[in-house]
């Protein structure tokens, strides 16, 4: 009888804290954000992302959080790596409440995208920020209609192309067309955009002379730049490679050897200040579409608060990692305006938070020169053509900032 | 003419290889052991050689002795530390250290050096050979008139020199060199700084062609081929194994990877290394070893 009362009692007491426990967690109004980053690993550690993403948070804890809410980045080694970043995801999706991971925003491979695409699409539906722009997760034979969940960061590789194919129209000046050689690597990535470029091609009557796969870790590409060169391009674009790999200096020092005065184009990974370091002098008076707002437009409001963050939290940014840590911080925005959107909504939760994303529209803190876009295409249709400067060791504009969603209509 | 620029190309990058083969020669003489850490040891060399050249801004003609001397200091700390404890083991406990060593060498090198690649461009004279449609670019030609100068002191060393004779001797035999009095244990310390010397020169001017970055130690697997189609234990097999690598791979590169064979280039010199050993299991200039088993 003793026992049983105890029991009951027990059982009474579980039952009256349980709403106050439950009320207590919603009290405490944390929204938690997975962000699997590159910080080791064979393709390269990359810390600026995460003293970015790290000082974008510390950024929004002495503002107080957003709208009430504490919000915990969850950053987590990914080591650049598929599997691990599976592991990384299922874990976090595991391990904290459901209330309150909301978001994924980081690195996000396209190979980890594709292995959890039912997952996240189908099982879990959860906003997945990523930083690829796969054709095959973000354009045309992916985007919102297949992957509702999935959003990038800008837009895909086929739109990148697509931008500095119509740079190319518009710089053509001879009266026959345009001769363009394609170089890509080997990989899905750079393999990815191909189709939809070769149709875009045939539209704007481009013609493609010759085309190349380099290996990524080829340590001489002559042949390959000397079928290039019997194709007497007026243009080469190059699309597939990162600053680390092998192939990408030795691609650009004998393509310059041989081919001196022919431009090279290339998409968002090859517009980086890294592969100015990579090709040296080769590096000089390249052209490229990028995504991302580059460290030395002080001008730029964005550029400003991310380099006033900098100095108060004492980074030593070496070049190389200032476009990282730009990168870390626009990761890390993105992640703070989706809070912001949802917690406006009233609908805190998975769902409110992607619908929120879809209806929202952003000047990402004055990043556009005032431009604002809109996520209903789930990628940040933002993007720009920069000219490498060997001598400054930067990138400098040469168009103003493009909304491929509408200059690509 | 396509033929002659692909072979020429294809003999100026496997003098490069042949002499980063030759830095695993020495070692595998004088120890019976392979280093798997060649690819690192080359970003070693590359490295130390770049903090004197571009760091601190030193003339070439003297960055160029100190680097390789820190680079053969690397070495001998390395033999120290690791090698030294083992010998009198079996060759085999000698290979996977290695094996470790690699790994502990490319964290090390990713944590220091960051991930993003150094501009590496020597600004040696303009060597480009030009004739009609025939183009060999400057750092090609220095890549292979620079091995070819290491490659011959390194020679000139080990045969026309006191050390060098004892090196040949202990490579010999071990035991024999003692007994007449032969520090062995200091001549692999002196082995493992040589190989390193050659394996830093290798990645200098490998990194000219391109850039220098952690992943640079990649090059270091075409030396797996080299050695073994030369013979392990052959110095003219390094230089043999380098030229036909290097030409095989430009050879693929012209004619077969055009018919739709992408990426074969890279796997080709596997398949001559295979070929090789069917026909030739010590490799070319390899010595066949009788063992009783």
């Amino acid at each position: 009888m003793k026992k049983n009362c105890c029991i009951a009692f027990m059982l009474v007491v579980t039952l009256l804290l349980f709403p106050a426990t439950s009320l207590w967690a919603q009290s405490s109004k944390v929204i938690k954000i997975g962000a699997p980053i590159p910080l080791g690993g064979a393709g390269g550690a990359y810390v600026g992302i995460a003293w970015g993403y790290n000082d974008c948070q510390s950024y929004f804890a002495a503002k107080g959080g957003i709208r009430g809410y504490k919000v915990v980045y969850l950053v987590e080694d990914n080591r650049w790596d598929v599997t691990t970043e599976i592991a990384v995801i299922n874990r976090q999706l595991t391990m904290e409440p459901k209330e309150e991971l909301l978001l994924f925003c980081g690195n996000l491979i396209t190979g980890t995208l594709k292995a959890m695409s039912e997952k996240i699409n189908q099982e879990v539906r959860i906003p997945s920020i990523a930083l690829s722009y796969s054709v095959e997760m973000f354009g045309s034979k992916g985007g919102p209609s297949k992957y509702p969940y999935y959003f990038s960061i800008g837009p895909d590789y086929s739109q990148q192309i697509a931008l500095l194919l119509r740079y190319i129209k518009k710089d053509h000046k001879k009266d026959t067309p345009a001769r363009l050689a394609v170089v890509y690597s080997p990989t899905e990535y750079g393999r990815d955009p191909l189709s939809d470029m070769k149709e875009d091609v045939a539209r704007l009557g481009i013609k493609i002379v010759a085309e190349e796969e380099m290996a990524i870790t080829a340590s001489d590409v002559t042949s390959q730049i000397i079928n290039i060169r019997k194709a007497q391009p007026d243009y080469i674009i190059w699309h597939g490679f990162l600053p680390g790999m092998l192939v990408a200096p030795v691609f650009l020092k004998t393509a310059r050897q041989y081919l001196p005065k022919v431009p090279i184009l290339g998409t968002h990974y090859q517009t980086t200040t890294p592969m100015i370091m990579a090709g040296d002098q080769a590096a000089d008076g390249l052209i490229g579409v990028s995504t991302l707002v580059q460290w030395h437009e002080t001008n730029n409001p964005f550029v400003r608060l991310v380099q006033e963050q900098a100095v108060k939290s004492n980074r030593q940014l070496p070049l190389g990692e200032k476009a990282n840590y730009i990168l870390g911080w626009n990761l890390g925005l993105l992640g703070a305006h989706a809070v912001d959107v949802t917690t406006a909504s009233g609908d805190v939760s998975r769902e409110g938070m992607k619908k929120a994303l879809e209806k929202s529209t952003w000047d990402f803190e004055g990043m556009y020169e005032g431009r604002k876009f809109s996520y209903a295409s789930h990628k940040v249709p933002m993007a720009r053509i920069y000219k490498a400067s060997f001598a400054q060791k930067q990138w400098n504009a040469i168009t103003p900032w493009l909304n491929a969603d509408e200059e690509l209509k | 003419m396509d033929f002659l620029q692909s072979l020429g190309s294809g003999i100026l990058s496997g003098l490069a290889y042949g002499l980063l083969g030759l830095g695993l020669v020495l070692i595998f003489r004088a120890s019976e052991a392979f280093n798997f850490a060649v690819g690192e040891f080359l970003v070693i060399g590359g490295f130390l050689f770049y903090i004197l050249y571009f760091g601190w801004h030193l003339p070439f003609l003297i960055a160029l002795p100190i680097g390789l001397g820190a680079a053969a200091v690397f070495g001998a700390i390395v033999e120290r530390l690791t090698i030294k404890p083992l010998m009198g083991r079996p060759a085999l406990s000698m290979t996977i250290v290695t094996l470790g060593l690699s790994n502990i060498l490319a964290g090390g090198l990713q944590a220091t050096a960051g991930s993003n690649p150094y501009s590496f461009s020597l600004g040696l004279p303009d060597l480009t050979v030009e004739v009609g449609l025939l183009i060999y670019p400057s750092p090609q030609v220095w890549a292979g008139l620079l091995s070819i100068i290491f490659f011959c002191l390194i020679l000139l060393f080990l045969y026309r020199t006191r050390w060098g004779l004892v090196i040949q001797a202990t490579s010999e035999s071990q035991p024999k060199a003692l007994c007449f009095g032969i520090n062995a244990q200091f001549v692999l310390l002196l082995v493992w700084a040589i190989a390193t010397v050659c394996i830093g020169a290798a990645g200098i001017v490998i990194a000219n062609l391109g850039a220098l970055s952690y992943q640079t130690s990649l090059v270091g697997l075409r030396a797996i081929p080299v050695v073994l189609i030369g013979g392990l234990d052959s110095i003219p097999g390094a230089l043999v194994g380098g030229l036909i690598v290097g030409v095989v791979e430009a050879l693929t590169g012209a004619y077969v990877e055009p018919l739709g064979l992408i990426g074969f280039k890279e796997v080709v010199p596997y398949l001559v290394l295979l070929v090789t050993l069917f026909i030739r299991p010590y490799g070319l200039f390899g010595t066949v070893r009788i063992e009783r088993v």
